[in-house]
């Protein structure tokens, strides 16, 4: 490799990580002004849950930016069957399994949806599965990588 | 394995929208359930001490006014004394179809022996109770709710102050008068059973009698047993459907 091409795989490099970046920030945005909703809707009550959220921002952020960086590479799917992953942990944990209850005026009010729950992780799956078949499509059409 | 890809995504998409929308039309289905009026009521709970059973009857009525049937539709009791969880009452399941009205009653029971297998103290004596009371439903075959309230209640027992006394005896049957307060806010109906023993302990005579008594009521019997042998003391025993109430010597050693 000359130093022109090389000097043209760098730049290729830049735009690439300018571009996620970019992509990313506007994902930040969006997740920032949902925040900003939920927490003036919602006040009190969707404040105890903000570290979950912020959680969910950070590798909804993290994957976005990986995915975009690793365009053209097996290494985007390995990041989207990672992120399937991740959001099946994430929702089994952050709903309690399926079961969320809360102390209101000497009540207790609690919410069971295991169902829901169950399909959001047979949902994570099917994509797992996408990402499996999308990178065995690529892994086919360029051998070289 | 292009279609493939396409399959799935499309697959995807559609299973995160209807997972999306069926919070959101449940929630719908809840105001509309709400804005209703009128939507729910509840009777006087009955109790009842029968056969060695408390059995509960809660009458109640529900208007479905929302657009997904409710299933599980029940009512359960915890109830914990001093020796922690006593008791634990569950209504059968109830199903009410969309858009319309059930009333039914709610109905569970409870075996003395069990309830009192925990504290026996309550069969004579008075105590403070707590008890969880918890409503539970669920919408669309897929969401439950419970809605749960801690409250604590008065236990009357419902052998309160039990006392036998011997009032006489031939050779061939002793006398005793029995007596005891229904302290308690259910009515009593079953077998009381009147035990003596002699002073070795064994069982030398017994009578039953079907009893009635009401809520805050005195009780009152005489038990003329029969007796196998010939015994001026020992131990008397008062039971209830099988279930042990009170003993006490009896007689002159």
């Amino acid at each position: 490799m000359n130093e022109v091409e090389a000097k043209s795989s760098r730049r290729k490099f830049l735009v690439k990580i300018v571009k996620a970046a970019l992509v990313t920030a506007i994902y930040g945005v969006v997740w920032f002004l949902i925040w900003l909703l939920l927490s003036s809707f919602l006040g009190n009550f969707f404040l105890q849950f903000s570290a979950l959220y912020w959680i969910l921002v950070c590798a909804s952020l993290f994957f976005t930016f990986a995915i975009r960086i690793s365009e053209n590479t097996i290494y985007k799917y390995v990041f989207i069957i990672l992120r399937s992953f991740f959001l099946i942990v994430y929702i089994a944990y952050s709903t309690n399994f399926g079961v969320l209850s809360m102390d209101y005026a000497g009540f207790t009010f609690t919410v069971e949806f295991i169902p829901l729950l169950a399909i959001m992780v047979a949902i994570n799956l099917l994509s797992i599965a996408r990402g499996l078949i999308q990178a065995i499509e690529f892994s086919a059409q360029s051998p070289e990588d | 394995m292009r279609h493939t890809i396409r399959a799935l995504r499309l697959i995807i998409a559609v299973l995160w929208i209807a997972i999306l929308m069926l919070p959101v039309t449940v929630a719908l289905s809840l105001i509309q359930l709400l804005e209703g009026g009128n939507i729910a009521g509840i009777g006087e709970p009955n109790l009842t001490l029968s056969d060695g059973n408390l059995s509960m009857l809660i009458p109640f009525r529900i208007n479905n006014t929302g657009f997904y049937e409710l299933s599980e539709v029940c009512i359960s009791i915890d109830v914990y004394g001093e020796a922690g969880k006593i008791a634990e009452f569950s209504t059968q399941q109830l199903k009410i179809p969309a858009g319309e009205m059930v009333a039914s009653n709610l109905s569970a029971s409870i075996s003395l022996e069990d309830l009192l297998s925990k504290d026996r103290k309550l069969l004579t004596n008075d105590a403070e109770l707590n008890a969880i009371v918890a409503f539970h439903f669920r919408v669309a075959y897929a969401i439950a709710f419970k809605i749960a309230k801690n409250f604590t209640f008065h236990w009357g027992a419902p052998f309160s102050n039990p006392t036998i006394q011997h009032t006489g005896c031939n050779k061939t049957h002793q006398v005793f008068s029995v007596s005891f307060f229904n302290n308690a806010s259910f009515p009593i109906s079953g077998l009381l059973r009147l035990e003596i023993l002699d002073q070795s302990n064994i069982p030398v005579g017994s009578m039953g009698q079907q009893i009635n008594v009401s809520s805050k009521a005195l009780y009152h019997g005489v038990f003329e047993i029969p007796i196998s042998e010939l015994t001026n003391s020992g131990i008397v025993r008062l039971y209830f459907e099988n279930i042990l109430i009170h003993e006490e010597r009896w007689g002159s050693p």
